[in-house]
């Protein structure tokens, strides 16, 4: 039993999907064990509406939909994908996450001007995690 | 279906080649850079072999008929879909009427541009590669042009709808001995091989050769320190493959590539081997190339690197798509 990071990434995504919050596995060489938590779910990263004549402004979180290495730029890129202060549409590329030979990317959910790279490059993140916070 | 609104240069339809014609004396043709072909065809769920758009030369503008999932490998490029910039060997969704601008090759030599279906030129003799000599194939055996319409094949059943993109192959396959200015090609001796002396040779192996302007599908024409056999050699005209490395009397090498004819009558003395003919692809005129001496079996074990690259795209594309 030998499982990768993208395996595990697999597995976590189908449990999340599936409603399934904890899987254990045995095996000769080791034990695995995944749990769930639900408040980790993606669906906070739709904004809420905001109450009829509110004004304030609301941070927006875009996060990784996968687990895997964080990129800030693309490896034939020097310039990053996302810059404090840059505005961003709806779905623009903030970020990559590497599975393998794999780049998944991390996107705006909302328009509007980056805050700040939560994520350091270079490491693992997983599924869920905040990788830039936004401005609307 | 795609509308051509501006081509700058040679830029054709072309597959992984045609194959076992050879005998008829019809070349292969076929992509220059057959690992990006491949892998931006695995990006939209097709065959490998399903037939692309060889971008040689930027800008070139076309427009989307129809929402076409479609992606860019090969060279890095300045590309908008619309007004949003693409990142490279990647794979996005066109809706229909959207506008594709690739306004400037910024790294390598050649762009791919595969669509979900393939371009759905009718094959000829069993390949929809643009043969430039015979002028079949292809779009009408020609080089596309503004105005031009390329129909787009049904889509693979199992579509892939996110946007993603997958490493190009200069980090999986990456070599000791590459350097930022030259591109290094492995080469088996050939036949003429032993009609150079060791001073030959040894030019041979060290001059880093120029890619000359005289470069395209049907050969490159390199320049350096002429390489010479011990004395002219006179061969009647015999069967050559792309990649071979031609001696022509003035000393300076030819590598037959995609296009070349099928037999020619100078010495040969190697040939680049096959798992790198897409590096010669992605070398720019005016770049450098040098050549690192390999037996045969390093070159099938080669083969089977680049195989084993396009097995990981294909098994851990499948694996995504699957969520």
């Amino acid at each position: 039993m030998a499982f990768t990071v993208a395996d595990i990434d697999a597995l976590a995504v189908a449990m999340e999907r599936r409603g399934i919050g904890r899987v254990e596995i045995d095996g000769a060489d080791g034990a695995l064990t995944l749990v769930v938590e639900p408040a980790a779910a993606p669906k906070a990263d739709l904004p809420k509406p905001l109450p009829a004549g509110a004004a304030q402004e609301t941070a927006i979180l875009a996060r990784a939909s996968i687990a895997g290495r964080f990129l800030s730029a693309h490896p034939w890129r020097s310039e990053p994908l996302a810059t404090v202060g840059q505005a961003v549409a709806k779905s623009d590329i903030v970020g990559l996450v590497q599975v393998g030979p794999l780049y998944v990317p991390v996107t705006a959910p909302a328009d509007g001007i980056v805050e700040a790279v939560l994520a350091e490059p270079g490491t693992l993140i997983g599924y869920g995690t905040p990788v830039a916070r936004l401005r609307s | 279906m795609i509308e051509l609104l501006a081509v700058s240069g040679p830029t054709t339809v072309q597959d992984l080649g045609r194959l076992g014609q050879y005998r008829f004396g019809v070349g292969t043709a076929g992509a220059m850079d057959d690992v990006a072909l491949r892998a931006g065809n695995l990006l939209n769920g097709n065959s490998e072999d399903a037939a692309g758009i060889e971008i040689a030369i930027a800008p070139l503008r076309l427009r989307f008929l129809a929402e076409t999932q479609f992606a860019l490998t090969g060279g890095d490029a300045e590309a908008l879909l619309g007004d949003r910039p693409l990142l490279p060997w990647w794979r996005v969704t066109a809706r229909t009427g959207d506008v594709l601008t690739v306004r400037r090759i910024t790294r390598g030599a050649l762009v791919y541009l595969t669509v979900a279906g393939g371009i759905d030129v009718p094959p000829v003799l069993g390949s929809r590669s643009t043969q430039l000599r015979g002028e079949f194939g292809g779009l009408e055996g020609r080089v596309l042009r503004a105005g031009d319409r390329l129909p787009v094949g049904a889509p693979p059943a199992r579509a892939i709808l996110l946007d993603f993109g997958i490493e190009p192959p200069e980090f999986a396959l990456a070599r000791p001995l590459d350097r930022a200015e030259a591109t290094v090609l492995r080469v088996v001796a050939a036949g003429e091989y032993h009609a150079f002396d060791m001073a030959a040779r040894s030019l041979f192996w060290s001059t880093a050769w120029k890619v000359t302007p005289q470069s395209n599908r049907y050969g490159y024409r390199l320049e350096g320190s002429p390489v010479l056999p011990r004395e002219p050699i006179e061969k009647r005209s015999h069967g050559i493959v792309p990649g071979v490395i031609q001696i022509p009397p003035s000393g300076q090498p030819i590598i037959q590539v995609r296009d070349a004819q099928t037999s020619g009558g100078y010495p040969k003395i190697g040939t680049v081997i096959e798992a790198d003919l897409w590096r010669l692809g992605q070398a720019r005129l005016g770049s450098s190339l040098r050549f690192a001496e390999a037996s045969y079996d390093e070159a099938l074990a080669a083969r089977d690197a680049v195989e084993a690259y396009m097995g990981r795209l294909a098994a851990t594309i499948a694996r995504y798509r699957e969520y």
